[in-house]
């Protein structure tokens, strides 16, 4: 009905951004990588992949990843689940309190867990003060600390993709289920996770996306006390351990990981949702 | 059939906790002037509040990050909202799908990558932008870009566009004169909503905007990075600041939605 340059022409200032903001920094980027001292070729990937400290970095982010969104998806899932099993008001107020922590800043979140879970928080005086065992003392700086610390992202992010999910449901199938005697995981089982499973599965793809690339958070709890990629890509930027053509093959690798999962995340988003970015 | 309520409760109240109990600790310890040896509060005062108005470098940070925001939301309204309206109205799958894969760009490059991007890119001649707040606003609105798509095309998707558009037309209104004057004053609850969430996006940013800024410009959440090394108490001041900044813009975004036909959920994700 409409021809169809008309309706380029309304996407034209945003791919123009993208295009300054996005493409010829990241052409910039993979140039860059391709470039060691004098010669053009694959020399940074090399040493980046001959590095047993870059090797571990690698490996930590995966780490960090994929458990922070395992547990933030299970954990997400059932809270949704909870959520649109509660009525009126307070289902409400659950649905703001669980958007509440993506508004928060990387930094103050790290700050916040500090001041609660640090070396002097909060938790750990309480430990000190009560005599409790020192097992029971918490090391929030570390590679465990930091999946724990990322749950407040990965949470709220899953449980909002499985609740617009699960409102989309007709309800009319669960209370037939209901009705002819089926239990309450008999119900989960059978009915909703064969139907919410592909929000679930990009959920965790997306939840993946989410923290592999993150930085703010990991820096501001850790500074550089744990090895992961995008810590090691800031610090070759730096004077120390100044290497921009390795720093630049990470970040290709970065990129390269994430769009593998972002592939994935709109492959289980399937069809019939797309319109949806 | 009790006890499964029970531990739904239970489990309910864990979440919330795990998410309000590093808030509630920043406002603990913002207030907090003295610590005993044990590492628990001794002391209560403002001096952290004080102390933060009263350090100029602190408080330029904070209208630095006010002063981003605005440009940041102005740009993406700008961009994104037209881009939006034309991939609604677009009844070509090629340019669906061409404008699906540009929105899915910001996902596969994450504000680091940007951030190193950009400073190799633009900080050397022949196009210097680092160390101008507009290489800061232009990545954030690339941040931002995704939240303003997904408000804004929900807005148009509770809206019947055909109808007014060919009301628009019909009258002798131009494509882009319909767009301005008839589509785009109905799209207020998703540009506001947008724009907020772009807001709180650039506010709280803190990795693109240390790398890109060159020193020149330190937003907010770079001093509060930079407080925590000098006077903790500032340092918890300003995270409490940032945290009421952010909730009082989510809190508008979520009485946006409660008025308009909106899901919020669709929105966030």
């Amino acid at each position: 009905m409409r021809i169809k340059t008309k309706e380029l022409f309304f996407v034209l200032p945003l791919a123009f951004l993208l295009v300054v903001v996005v493409i010829i920094p990241f052409v910039r980027i993979v140039t860059g990588s391709l470039e060691t001292a004098s010669i053009v070729g694959l020399g940074n990937y090399v040493t980046a992949f001959t590095s047993g400290a870059v090797l571990r970095s690698i490996r930590n982010s995966l780490y960090l990843s994929f458990w922070s969104s395992i547990l933030g998806g299970v954990l997400g899932f059932f809270f949704a689940l909870a959520i649109s099993r509660t009525r009126g008001r307070a289902r409400n107020i659950l649905i703001t309190v669980n958007s509440l922590p993506l508004t928060l800043s990387g930094v103050v979140v790290a700050y916040g867990f500090l001041a609660l879970y640090g070396g002097s928080g909060v938790y750990n005086g309480l430990i000190r003060s009560l005599g409790a065992p020192a097992s029971l003392h918490v090391d929030i700086r570390s590679l465990t600390g930091l999946v724990f610390v990322y749950l407040i992202y990965q949470i709220p992010l899953m449980t909002a993709l499985v609740l617009s999910a699960i409102f989309a449901l007709d309800p009319h199938v669960e209370e037939a289920a209901r009705s002819v005697g089926a239990g309450r995981i008999r119900v989960i089982a059978s009915i909703l996770l064969p139907q919410l499973w592909p929000a679930v599965l990009a959920g965790f793809f997306l939840l993946f996306i989410n923290t592999f690339g993150a930085y703010a958070t990991a820096f501001a709890l850790t500074g550089t006390g744990v090895n992961l990629i995008v810590l090691r890509i800031v610090s070759q930027f730096s004077d120390v351990g100044y290497d921009p053509g390795v720093a630049n093959a990470l970040s290709v690798l970065v990129v390269v990981i994430d769009t593998v999962f972002v592939i994935l995340y709109r492959l289980a988003l399937g069809r019939n949702q797309r319109s949806r970015a | 059939m009790n006890n499964r309520r029970t531990f739904q409760k239970l489990f309910v109240l864990a979440v919330v906790l795990y998410y309000l109990l590093p808030i509630a600790a920043i406002a603990l310890a913002s207030m907090t002037t003295s610590w005993s040896d044990k590492g628990l509060p001794e002391a209560f005062g403002l001096s952290g509040y004080i102390n933060f108005w009263q350090t100029a470098e602190f408080r330029r940070s904070l209208w630095v990050s006010l002063s981003i925001a605005p440009v940041v939301v102005l740009l993406t309204i700008v961009t994104v909202v037209p881009a939006a309206y034309g991939i609604h109205l677009s009844s070509s799958r090629a340019l669906k799908g061409a404008a699906d894969a540009v929105m899915i760009f910001p996902l596969c490059v994450p504000a680091l990558i940007l951030a190193v991007g950009l400073l190799q890119t633009y900080g050397s001649k022949p196009v210097v932008l680092t160390g101008t707040i507009w290489i800061i606003a232009l990545g954030h609105v690339v941040l931002a870009s995704p939240y303003m798509y997904r408000s804004v095309s929900a807005n148009l998707q509770a809206l019947d566009t055909t109808t007014l558009i060919e009301a628009a037309r019909s009258c002798g209104a131009s494509p882009a004169r319909s767009f301005v004057s008839v589509v785009a004053p109905n799209l207020g609850p998703g540009i506001t909503s947008g724009s907020l969430l772009a807001f709180t996006t650039s506010f709280g940013e803190y990795q693109l905007a240390k790398m890109v800024s060159g020193f020149r410009f330190q937003t907010f959440p770079m001093k509060i990075w930079e407080a925590a090394r000098r006077e903790v108490q500032v340092q918890f001041a300003m995270s409490f600041i940032a945290v009421a900044i952010a909730f009082a813009a989510f809190l508008a975004i979520t009485l946006i939605f409660l008025k308009s036909d909106i899901k919020e959920e669709s929105v966030i994700v």
